[in-house]
């Protein structure tokens, strides 16, 4: 295939405003081609919004925690370069809340993303609970949704995702 | 709360000049969260908002979003306002669809054929992901994630919704000053996201007599449900995914 993917994924961090405050933006080339993986260089702009980067030994799915800031490029991490097909799952950042760090993990086969985890999410207070067990698995399933072959992407009320989107945006970012 | 915005832009001709625009349509949207931003003490709307700036100092960005704000507010009968029952300025109900829709417009003008902006939810689409058919854009259903009301396939569009289920009543009735009930979720289709994301707003406003309402103001279809989780809708101007389920 050749068709190429651009995903850009602008992540603002305010409170309730409807276009947030300050913001990362990153541009992710995801393309079929697995030789173009190598130029995916993703940018992350608005310092001072660097992310704690993780990064995973696919085959043992363990993590292990590193600096790094939220535009690492896909042979900065331990990813290493997997870009065929196949299964792999990849451990994106933490994600510092106001509730709490957030991080997930995201499985790929090939370039298609097969499930979203939530190996960390806010739990100290109860009203935490209450708001990561109904955001995590609505977005979990919306990124899920969004690349399944039914729909290219979906409508729904303004979600209230601060790091969730955020580690996703640095899993795919790592998978390259 | 991060409101999370992405752009797919399927098989550009030419990459470079795609990724470019993309920056640029970014670079938008942050300008419009600093004029916008209500959580800015410094931004334009905080300072207009203050009383610190008076109306004939203001940008031509902010005097555009109240001038569909007082247009929305006329048409809805008062329903849609850009004033808190507190009082406090906020243009939330206009700008993130406004903004969005001149990011996509960024792309128009750089010649981007076909691509997907998804602003939080809110959608812009242009051409065809792959040749032969539309976008195909899944609207949630309010009460369950795993499920979508319908699928709508279009090529050039703009899909809005407002829904009280992830952020809470945050839309208000203008006419009463208090939360806007009667509705989960509003979903208007309309040509350009501006229209779709204010109409989706005033329908949530209005509750259930928004739905027909919408239909004469630029709404090309309008789904709503209901707090009994009935599915309310003028869906003429829908073009249902085959097997999507019937409305």
């Amino acid at each position: 295939m050749s068709t190429m993917r651009w995903r850009g994924t602008l992540i603002y961090t305010g409170t309730v405003a409807a276009i947030g405050a300050a913001g990362i933006a990153r541009f992710v080339v995801a393309p079929d081609d697995a030789t173009a993986a190598a130029g995916s260089g993703s940018v992350a702009t608005d310092g001072g919004q660097g992310a704690t980067g993780a990064s995973s030994d696919a085959s043992s799915g363990a993590s292990t925690a590193g600096t790094g800031s939220s535009g690492t490029d896909a042979a900065g991490t331990g990813s290493d370069g997997t870009t065929d097909s196949g299964t792999v799952t990849v451990v994106g950042s933490v994600e510092p809340t106001r509730y709490g760090d957030v991080q997930v993990s995201v499985t790929f086969d090939g370039d298609r993303i097969t499930d979203v985890q939530a190996l960390q999410v806010p739990d100290r207070e109860r009203r935490d609970q209450q708001i990561s067990s109904m955001s995590v698995p609505v977005l979990a399933q919306e990124v899920l949704d969004a690349q399944s072959a039914q729909v290219d992407t979906v409508s729904g009320a303004t979600y209230t995702s601060e790091g969730y989107l955020a580690s996703v945006q640095s899993a795919i970012d790592q998978r390259g | 709360m991060g409101i999370p915005m992405s752009v797919d832009v399927p098989a550009p001709a030419d990459p470079r000049r795609a990724e470019r625009a993309v920056r640029t349509a970014f670079a938008r949207l942050h300008e419009a969260d600093r004029r916008f931003s209500r959580f800015r003490s410094e931004s334009e709307v905080s300072r207009f908002g203050a009383g610190d700036l008076r109306p004939e100092d203001l940008s031509a960005d902010l005097t555009e979003v109240l001038a569909l704000a007082t247009r929305a507010g006329l048409a809805s009968g008062g329903a849609f306002t850009v004033r808190r029952p507190d009082g406090t300025l906020d243009t939330d109900g206009v700008v993130k669809g406004w903004a969005a829709q001149r990011a996509a417009g960024v792309l128009d003008a750089a010649g981007v054929g076909a691509f997907c902006l998804n602003a939080g939810g809110d959608v812009v689409t242009r051409g065809e992901p792959v040749p032969g058919r539309g976008w195909r854009v899944g609207v949630r259903d309010p009460s369950d994630a795993h499920r979508f009301l319908v699928v709508v396939e279009q090529r050039d569009g703009a899909v809005a919704t407002s829904g009280t289920y992830e952020r809470g009543a945050h839309v208000w009735d203008g006419r009463t000053g208090r939360a806007a009930s009667g509705l989960l979720s509003a979903t208007v289709l309309a040509a350009d996201l501006t229209t779709a994301d204010v109409l989706a707003t005033c329908v949530l406003a209005l509750g259930r007599d928004g739905v027909a309402w919408a239909a004469g103001q630029g709404a090309t279809a309008v789904l709503a449900v209901d707090d009994d989780g009935r599915v309310v809708g003028d869906t003429a101007g829908l073009r249902l995914l085959d097997g999507a389920p019937a409305v």
